[in-house]
């Protein structure tokens, strides 16, 4: 994997306070899973997450010039997830995440502990952050793999991604070596 | 380590049930006793469920729609800072419905403005094939009551009172493209864009 496939916030960030669209439509799907992924764990209905969705991004656009740094950045989008996430629960705080309101929406009637909830978004905080680090081929091909509900064949992969079929393996192996070296790196797992 | 790495494939066809009985019992004694893959797993499951809790291609768009407008409307609200230009952070007819259900043209839209400080949510219900009816409210009106709102496109102007809970209503709105003042006494304190 060549070193400029990596992502570079800083100057996407630059490319968005200059007003570039483009820049912004690619920050923003390197943010989605990471705010839907959390709102799901939540269990927020559809219109809830995107009205979170809204409410982070918006926040961000505010705050992009203070946030030139990824980590610096999607630690902030997570946190902003987190919270406008409970607010639309009803919990004032992340102090309260584990009041039965907020379990019984998380996870029906099975009464799990506070350490659990909390895990449980805080693992997919950690997961989809770690994949918004990672270069871009990565991050697409993860995409294709999980995400493309269409569940693409490996030649259509192998086509957006312009490399032969029996490279995706080898690919497929590269990249989830750096997502767990993300991961450790930044002390997620 | 690496040779961990090879067996991701496993794991994912395990997940998505894809192997024989017993390629699932051999892909389970494999993560149970191998300590790399025993780290490895939670996270390939953990891509795999978020993969399968959304169906992602339509929230991709809709995130994509909802994100560029908003990015659009923060910068023309930086432009226009002295008009309180708000910004659209929710808009129903951009989401993707849910599944099984079709689209029909008699459902209400809501869409939701931040206008500096202030919330203002709008709903849009069709009351014939060419026009709506407008109700919206704001909320956190620091700095001054709303009294009256003011529709303008390029053709008409339709103003509506404001009741004491900031609630306004227009009964019938042509389809066009029309700015949306909020006004405090005589005083402008925003502006949004509404496309019908």
């Amino acid at each position: 994997m060549r070193k400029d496939d990596r992502i570079d916030f800083a100057e996407l960030v630059k490319q968005c306070l200059a007003g570039d669209e483009k820049a912004w439509r690619r920050l923003t799907l390197r943010v989605t899973p990471m705010i839907f992924g959390m709102c799901n764990k939540m269990r927020l209905s559809s219109d809830e997450k995107y009205e979170v969705f809204g409410q982070v991004m918006l926040i961000l656009v505010q705050n992009l010039a203070r946030l030139r740094k990824p980590d610096k950045l999607l630690t902030y989008v997570g946190t902003i997830a987190r919270n406008e996430a409970l607010a639309v629960i009803g919990g004032p705080g992340p102090e309260d995440i584990s009041t039965p309101e907020i379990i019984e929406r998380l996870y029906g009637s099975r009464n799990l502990t506070p350490e659990e909830i909390f895990g449980s978004v805080s693992r997919i905080q950690a997961v989809t952050k770690a994949m918004a680090l990672l270069p871009e081929k990565c991050f697409k091909l993860l995409w294709a793999l999980f995400f493309d509900s269409d569940r693409p064949s490996y030649k259509e992969i192998s086509k957006r991604l312009g490399i032969p079929v029996q490279s995706i393996g080898p690919t497929r192996k590269r990249c989830f070596k750096r997502l767990l070296n993300i991961l450790k790196r930044n002390k997620l797992i | 380590m690496s040779k961990i790495f090879d067996k991701i494939g496993v794991l994912i066809g395990y997940l998505k049930g894809d192997l024989s009985k017993a390629m699932r019992r051999s892909a389970q004694a494999m993560v149970r006793e191998d300590k790399d893959l025993k780290e490895l797993y939670p996270i390939v499951e953990e891509l795999y469920v978020t993969g399968q809790s959304t169906n992602w291609n339509e929230a991709r768009s809709a995130a994509l729609k909802i994100s560029s407008q908003l990015f659009r409307d923060y910068l023309k609200s930086k432009r226009l800072k002295k008009t309180g230009y708000g910004v659209t952070v929710f808009d129903s007819q951009i989401l993707p419905l849910p599944e099984g259900v079709r689209k029909a043209d008699v459902g209400a839209r809501r869409i939701k403005y931040r206008v500096g400080d202030r919330l203002l949510d709008v709903s849009l219900y069709p009351i014939s094939s060419g026009s709506y009816e407008i109700i919206g409210q704001t909320s956190n009106m620091e700095g001054g009551s709303l009294s009256q709102v003011i529709l303008k496109s390029g053709k008409e102007t339709f103003t509506a009172d404001t009741d004491a809970f900031n609630i306004f209503r227009f009964p019938r709105i042509p389809l066009d493209k029309y700015s949306l003042y909020l006004l405090a006494g005589r005083k402008r304190i925003g502006s949004v864009t509404i496309e019908l």
